[in-house]
């Protein structure tokens, strides 16, 4: 793990993923742009929760080993969610969202982009995949923390449009937009147990489920 | 580790167990309904009112398939006149069940992420089973109350539309709509017996099964005390020795009561299913305060016949991750012979630990349960709808931080009582 030091505050800055431009200190919440180890900005501290993902949390998605090298929680006015970073061996990212007790496989779709870029309505339908989608959620959100490695900033406050679509049989299909900038991610929802976790978090007064360990 | 509010209308402590996922909390003291989603609580509703005692208390404990749920929510709903309850439960590992009790039958449900598979008919297909429209199963539900968090913005009064399907073996699906998003949930039934199984949240009116050894004896040593000061050592007669010996006994016994006696208990259940799979039972997590001390984990069973539970006790140091293990065996077997019916063993068992340092630990059974080939087998009883187990037996655990060293106090006895023997051939000797 290569060691650097946050620019703000002296604190090491453990590299967890390799070539992610951001990284958010976990003593100042610097938000610290690698290239040039120069801040950029400061995160919001982030609000305790009792997720059994944590930082340094290994897996497998669809037989590719993954370690969790960041998150991103995000809030709006009814509820928060995690969006955790998982770093494939293949040098690939996506992100493991986890809402509800519910968790979501997601991989960024660039491809998907250009076609998310108009005017989203309640209840929208697209074809994707060979799936029926309907948007079934838009709403305002705004990021409530962020740590470890990242692939953008998170800076307090940075508030954007997050669109959920449905599918009958399961997939899942999320769009954040950001003024200009469009993000498409499409995913499945996942058990747990079926990543394989290790180095899950061990939260006070529970056991961890054999298996999961 | 859990978030702490204060409830801002009856001031009352608050642990939002499931931090992150909650947004509402129906205060469990007063009934007022407060917004925990960001970290300024706001009163959403403010209630002072006699709130219902329920059959799961907030914060009880279970197992149910293998996992631990604790009772995290409860509503009350209604529908044409019908009232039924329904109890959110939360396992951070495991996320939320619902746990609904209509008319004192119990079940199990889970939210689905997909939707059921439409099978043309009118029917849905889920879990390799077929669920047809259940007569009179459509209509709006009304949440007539609500106590504990939920992880959406609940309130009394809200409706849903909802239709239920059946199929042949008693599971059912549910579908809920409120006009912008439909959920569908598979349900179990349950016996009424695992849900007795749940235990209440610690707290200081606890009931304890049984009133702390050594308890109530705290002024014995006095009187002890009293007469060991008065007894005159020159006289080493028979007798004396005798009292001394039986004095060595009884403060021996008071001393390891007290060592023993108990702070904390810990109670757990599970099932195991016979001559099938060894199953993991996590008891959850006990906090040993003295340097050194005993534990001891009783167990009782379900009832069966002729049929054994082999058990694998574990005391995992969260710290250091020492392991101090222990088996035990559950057996009981009848039959019938020459001489009537005969029956031999016990459905329930205690192990001690000795010696266990200072620490957290969690508390893991390893349970497996074989059947002993007797044609004269009882009937099976209640089958696992998730698995094709055939049969279970029920465990539940107490783990307490104590226990009496009957092993020490014999070898005191013994130690006590051979200078005695010694007098007492030698006196018989010389009398002779």
């Amino acid at each position: 793990m290569a060691q650097m030091n946050c620019p703000q505050c002296g604190a090491p800055l453990p590299m967890r993923g390799g070539g992610l431009p951001y990284a958010v200190c976990a003593y100042c919440q610097a938000v610290v742009m690698r290239d040039g180890m120069s801040q950029v900005g400061t995160a919001a501290v982030l609000p305790y929760d009792i997720s059994p993902i944590q930082l340094g949390t290994g897996g497998a998605v669809d037989g590719t080993r993954f370690t969790v090298v960041g998150r991103l929680r995000w809030g709006w006015s009814d509820g928060s969610w995690n969006e955790w970073l998982l770093q494939l061996s293949d040098g690939t990212i996506c992100w493991l969202g986890e809402a509800m007790g519910q968790f979501q496989v997601l991989a960024p779709r660039e491809d998907l982009v250009e076609r998310f870029s108009g005017p989203i309505l309640l209840g929208s339908r697209v074809q994707m995949d060979g799936q029926n989608f309907t948007a079934s959620d838009i709403k305002q959100v705004t990021c409530l923390g962020g740590e470890g490695d990242l692939p953008f900033a998170c800076p307090k406050d940075w508030a954007l449009e997050s669109i959920d679509f449905r599918s009958d049989a399961g997939a899942a299909l999320s769009v954040q937009r950001d003024g200009g900038r469009v993000d498409v991610y499409s995913g499945r929802y996942v058990e747990l147990a079926e990543l394989k976790p290790s180095r899950l978090r061990q939260i006070e007064g529970w056991t961890m489920p054999e298996g999961l360990a | 580790m859990s978030r702490a509010v204060t409830c801002p209308c009856c001031g009352g402590a608050i642990e939002v167990k499931a931090a992150g996922y909650t947004v509402s909390v129906a205060c469990q003291y007063c009934g007022s309904l407060l917004d925990v989603a960001h970290p300024d609580v706001k009163v959403i509703a403010e209630y002072h009112q006699k709130l219902a005692r329920l059959a799961l208390p907030l914060g009880s404990r279970g197992v149910l398939f293998g996992t631990q749920w604790e009772v995290i929510g409860w509503l009350s709903r209604e529908a044409a006149g019908y009232a039924w309850e329904e109890y959110l439960l939360f396992n951070p590992y495991a996320g939320f069940r619902w746990l609904v009790c209509s008319d004192g039958v119990w079940q199990l449900g889970q939210m689905l992420t997909a939707q059921p598979k439409a099978l043309g008919d009118g029917t849905y297909g889920w879990a390799s089973r077929r669920f047809g429209a259940e007569e009179d199963g459509a209509a709006t539900i009304t949440t007539t109350a609500v106590l504990g968090e939920f992880y959406w913005r609940v309130r009394a009064g809200e409706q849903v539309f909802a239709e239920s399907f059946i199929s042949g073996d008693g599971q059912s699906l549910s579908r809920e709509a409120n006009g912008e998003e439909v959920q569908w949930t598979h349900l179990v039934p349950l016996p009424a017996s695992w849900i007795k199984g749940f235990t209440p949240p610690q707290g200081p009116d606890l009931a304890r099964p049984t009133p702390p050894r050594g308890g109530g004896e705290g002024k014995r040593p006095s009187g002890f005390a009293a007469w060991w000061a008065g007894l005159e050592l020159a006289e080493t007669s028979l007798s004396a020795m005798a009292g001394i010996a039986l004095a060595t006994a009884l403060g021996a016994m008071l001393i390891l009561a007290a060592m023993g006696s108990s702070s904390v208990a810990l109670r757990g259940q599970g099932q195991v299913s016979v001559d099938g799979a060894a199953a993991a039972i996590p008891i959850g997590a006990i906090s040993l305060k003295r340097p050194k001390q005993f534990v001891t984990i009783k167990v009782e069973s379900s009832n069966f016949v002729n049929q054994w539970v082999d058990l694998d006790y574990r005391l995992v140091n969260r710290q250091t991750q020492a392991v101090f293990s222990a088996p035990a065996a559950l057996e009981y077997y009848t039959g019938v012979d020459s001489d009537g019916t005969w029956s031999e063993g016990s459905h329930s068992a205690e192990t001690l630990f000795e010696g266990v340092p200072a620490g957290q630990y969690d508390v893991v059974v390893e349970a497996s349960a074989h059947s002993w080939n007797d044609p004269t087998r009882a009937a099976p009883s209640y089958t696992n709808p998730f698995q094709t187990a055939p049969e279970t037996i029920g465990l539940a655990f107490l783990v307490e931080d104590g226990g009496m060293a009957w092993g020490l106090w014999w070898l005191v006895v013994a130690g006590a009582g051979l200078p005695l023997l010694w007098v007492a051939i030698k006196h018989g000797s010389r009398t002779r």
